[in-house]
């Protein structure tokens, strides 16, 4: 296990770079010159280009990314252009609340969609089967922001029981916590929810068809265990796969929600920033989100040993 | 038969879920023509509100900086407000008050302000002549956000503990409303080298100290003690929230968790089926089109005299769904600083003169141009109307949507678009308005286009001592920018919109369109 560990981690860190330069390159090719909004009111050429020239911007490009880099290596991303913000602190500052929501939807969307693909792939071509199928279908189409919006109608506007917006720290008020955060994190799991039900269904109606479980039936084992100890782990690899994959675009999916939901997190930082122009904040951001997407990979790589122990030789 | 059933049930649900939430949904398709109705925001009514409330507005951007020199946007000025009182108000019909000075008096090219006694600043630093001077030298200095604001003063004077005095170069009046922006807002010296001051301001002088800071995301103000005007401060805390999605907002407020808003079109019918109290007035804004005379053929009069005549102005403000009244100069009529006889009749929309002012420029078969314009749904469908309105005439206009900041720099920095369409935002004189626009070197006017008798009456504009005086040497201007057909042809004024609570008192909505909260009020 350590060894597949270290294997996959010496292949990230060459990706992390690389990912680095990409996000540096398409934030500087972005139109639009942050210096002219620094400037101040109606200003002049040359105040525009003595802004260009304090923040480095008439620089070599290589020579920007050189700095970028070896200060992000020092933990460094630089400050806000516009307010003048720490990016690293922004950061840690808006994480918990990215997290939360994060957890939440991916922990909705692994109980369900395991549950209702357990269900289904238990009873393959049955009613419950193909009502799921189809519920799944639907599921995976429909936009967070619409099912947000459906939500927000539902349960704040025309049956006020739930808040529309805003955020209640986990600290301050566990309960105002789970009620400002479940119809925003039900509108991120919904989706993932189904792919993971579809992907469970089929991963359970095929090992429910291997010999081994035939075997464990005729060992006399009693359904319940057959199912959590043989066929549960087994159908786990691919399901741990759709896992990784909707957790990463439920990182990208924050985006849209925490505007609607209007909770300061790493979404609503990221989408502020890219309006003002603040690249140094939009940078740290997008380095921030792709390593933790990079982590991820690596965890549910990592888990793939636990679940099937020929990959750890591999 | 089962398959079926299923597939029917689940067709059926889903329509069903659909249409019920629909039903609370927006109903405006932005097309409706609706009158603009002015109404005030609920008044504060005396003895009736609680004085520990909290007041929670929620905006659609944060802000830069909590100093006022190191601000970057305008915006920003609606966060420094309540910490920061200004030597002079401007009260939400756009006439001067006193604030920080009681009172002043302009002589040509100086003005000289007396200050209000026994007041300091949030860190006890005495409020006085010495430091009113100190914060007038730091917010014209070299790189403050105020310098272009406050670039005629030449000199501050100490006269006394409580006086002070200012000269200009060119004439003081136009200082009265800069002083009530942030160029005249109080900082503490003592803390004038504090870079934290940019986030955690501690050297306020107005009715609130921040107390709570998420950049970009929420702003928490409590009330200060013993402040020197008692009657202004009506809650025990503030809280300004920011999203930059009309729904979110708009929600906020339906749902309780902020007081009030503002409206944009679509959001206008929601919010009255949501029971919300709904005010509007107009602004000072205009939905306006800047030319570059130095591209195509807008150096000619008659093109340009043309193209106000191609364009139906009441069709753009049906596109507003009534927020938008047609307009023929820079200021609705109803401002000092404008021309009460130049309404929007004086361009009626008349193709065929259109037609004829091109013959008469020798563009029978007429011209093409690219104009640039905010990337929102709002702007590119008015330049699609302006488009078919000008395609009637024989004018080719090409539209490319673009970011708000590649506009800037597109049009005044690199100068290489033809024309841009934008929201025309009122500065806090007529006077840098003009500049940016009519005087050569300004910044909306990249083609350097002048008028002698424009560039002469600004100078007396500047110079007037009175907001009458003013008015007179205004209406003069705007006439001759009309007889010059001014490369700026604004198409319609704006008017602003909120939405509240019924709880909610005292909130005004202020014609410069700046966001300011000074006495709002929550009924018990």
């Amino acid at each position: 296990m350590l060894r597949l560990f270290g294997t996959r981690l010496a292949m990230t860190i060459p990706l992390l770079l690389v990912v680095s330069f990409l996000i540096y390159s398409l934030i500087v090719l972005v139109p639009g010159d942050p210096a002219v909004a620094l400037a101040g009111q109606n200003p002049t050429p040359d105040q525009i280009e003595a802004v260009r020239e304090k923040l480095g911007f008439n620089d070599p490009f290589l020579l920007q990314y050189w700095h970028w880099l070896t200060d992000a290596f020092h933990a460094d991303l630089g400050k806000s252009l516009f307010t003048g913000e720490d990016v690293w602190s922004s950061i840690l500052s808006r994480l918990p609340v990215t997290l939360s929501l994060t957890f939440l939807a991916l922990l909705l969307a692994a109980i369900l969609g395991v549950a209702l693909g357990l269900v289904a792939g238990l009873r393959p071509g049955s009613w419950i089967d193909r009502l799921a199928t189809v519920g799944a279908s639907v599921g995976v189409a429909l936009p967070y922001f619409w099912v947000g919006m459906i939500l927000v109608l539902l349960f704040a506007i025309n049956n006020p029981i739930l808040p529309a917006t805003s955020y209640v720290g986990l600290t301050d008020n566990p309960f105002e916590w789970f009620k400002h955060l479940i119809i925003p994190a039900l509108s991120l799991a919904i989706a993932p929810m189904a792919v993971i039900a579809r992907q469970t269904r089929a991963s359970v109606a095929t090992v429910m068809t291997e010999d081994y479980i035939r075997t464990a039936d005729a060992k006399g084992l009693t359904r319940k265990r057959v199912i959590a100890k043989h066929a549960l782990k087994n159908a786990a690899v691919p399901v741990v796969t759709v896992f990784g994959i909707e957790a990463n675009r439920l990182i990208g999916g924050t985006v849209v929600i925490e505007q609607l939901f209007v909770l300061p997190g790493l979404g609503q930082l990221a989408y502020q920033s890219v309006f003002a122009r603040d690249f140094p904040m939009v940078q740290g951001v997008l380095l921030f989100t792709a390593a933790l997407i990079l982590l991820i990979n690596l965890i549910v790589d990592v888990s793939y040993g636990y679940f099937n122990p020929r990959i750890r030789k591999a | 038969m089962r398959n079926k059933l299923t597939v029917a049930v689940v067709m059926a649900a889903c329509l069903a879920f659909a249409t019920a939430c629909s039903s609370g949904g927006s109903s405006s398709t932005g097309k409706s023509e609706r009158k603009a109705e002015t109404s005030a925001c609920p008044a504060y009514e005396k003895g009736t509100n609680d004085p520990s409330a909290t007041f929670t507005w929620i905006y659609s951007v944060g802000n830069t900086s909590f100093d006022p020199d190191k601000i970057t946007t305008n915006n920003s000025q609606m966060y420094l407000y309540p910490i920061y009182d200004s030597l002079v108000h401007i009260d939400a019909k756009g006439n001067p008050e006193p604030m920080l000075a009681k009172k002043w008096s302009i002589d040509g090219k100086s003005m000289t302000l007396e200050l209000i006694p026994n007041w300091k600043y949030h860190d006890g630093t005495p409020f006085d002549a010495a430091s009113v001077k100190a914060n007038l030298d730091r917010h014209r200095a070299a790189g403050s956000w105020n310098e272009q604001a406050l670039s005629d003063v030449t000199n501050v004077t100490v006269v006394d503990a409580d006086t002070v005095k200012i000269d200009t170069a060119n004439g003081a009046a136009p200082l009265v409303a800069v002083l009530a922006s942030s160029a005249g807002m109080m900082m503490s010296p003592s803390v004038f080298d504090d870079p934290n001051q940019a986030l955690t301001p501690t050297g306020g002088s107005g009715a609130f100290t921040l107390s709570g800071y998420t950049p970009g995301s929420k702003v928490e103000y409590t009330a200060v003690k013993n402040y020197w005007s008692p009657d202004d401060l009506r809650v025990a805390k503030m809280v300004y929230l920011v999203s930059g999605d009309d729904n979110a907002r708009l929600n906020s407020v339906i749902s309780g968790a902020a007081d009030t808003t503002f409206l944009r079109a679509s959001m206008y019918d929601p919010a009255k089926q949501a029971g919300l109290v709904v005010c509007e007035a107009p602004s000072l804004s205009s939905y306006q089109i800047a030319l570059n005379t130095e591209k195509s053929e807008f150096s000619k009069k008659e093109v340009r005299q043309a193209l106000n005549y191609a364009i139906d102005r009441k069709s753009l403000a049906a596109v507003t769904n009534g927020f938008c009244e047609p307009g023929g100069q820079m200021y609705p009529e109803s401002y000092f600083a404008s021309d009460p006889d130049l309404t929007a009749d004086k361009y009626p929309y008349d193709p065929q003169k259109a037609k004829d002012l091109l013959k008469k420029a020798g563009l029978t078969n007429g011209f093409e141009f690219t104009m640039e314009v905010i990337n929102l749904d709002l702007y590119q469908q008015l330049a699609e109307v302006i488009q078919a309105n000008l395609q009637e005439v024989g004018v080719k206009m090409n539209i490319v949507p673009v970011e708000i900041n590649k506009l800037a720099d597109d049009f005044s920095v690199s100068k290489t678009a033809d024309a841009q369409m934008s929201e025309q935002k009122a500065e806090s004189d007529p006077s840098i308005q003009i500049e940016s626009y009519y005087i050569k070197g300004g910044f909306n006017n990249p083609g350097n286009w002048s008028d002698p008798e424009i560039t002469k009456l600004n100078e007396e504009g500047k110079a007037g001592a009175t907001t009458d005086e003013r008015a007179k040497t205004y209406k003069k201007l705007y006439k001759a920018a009309y007889d010059a057909v001014v490369p700026d042809i604004v198409l319609c004024h704006l008017t602003t919109p909120f939405t509240m609570n019924k709880k909610v008192m005292g909130v005004e909505i202020f014609a410069d369109a700046t966001r300011q909260f000074r006495g709002v009020a929550i009924k018990k």
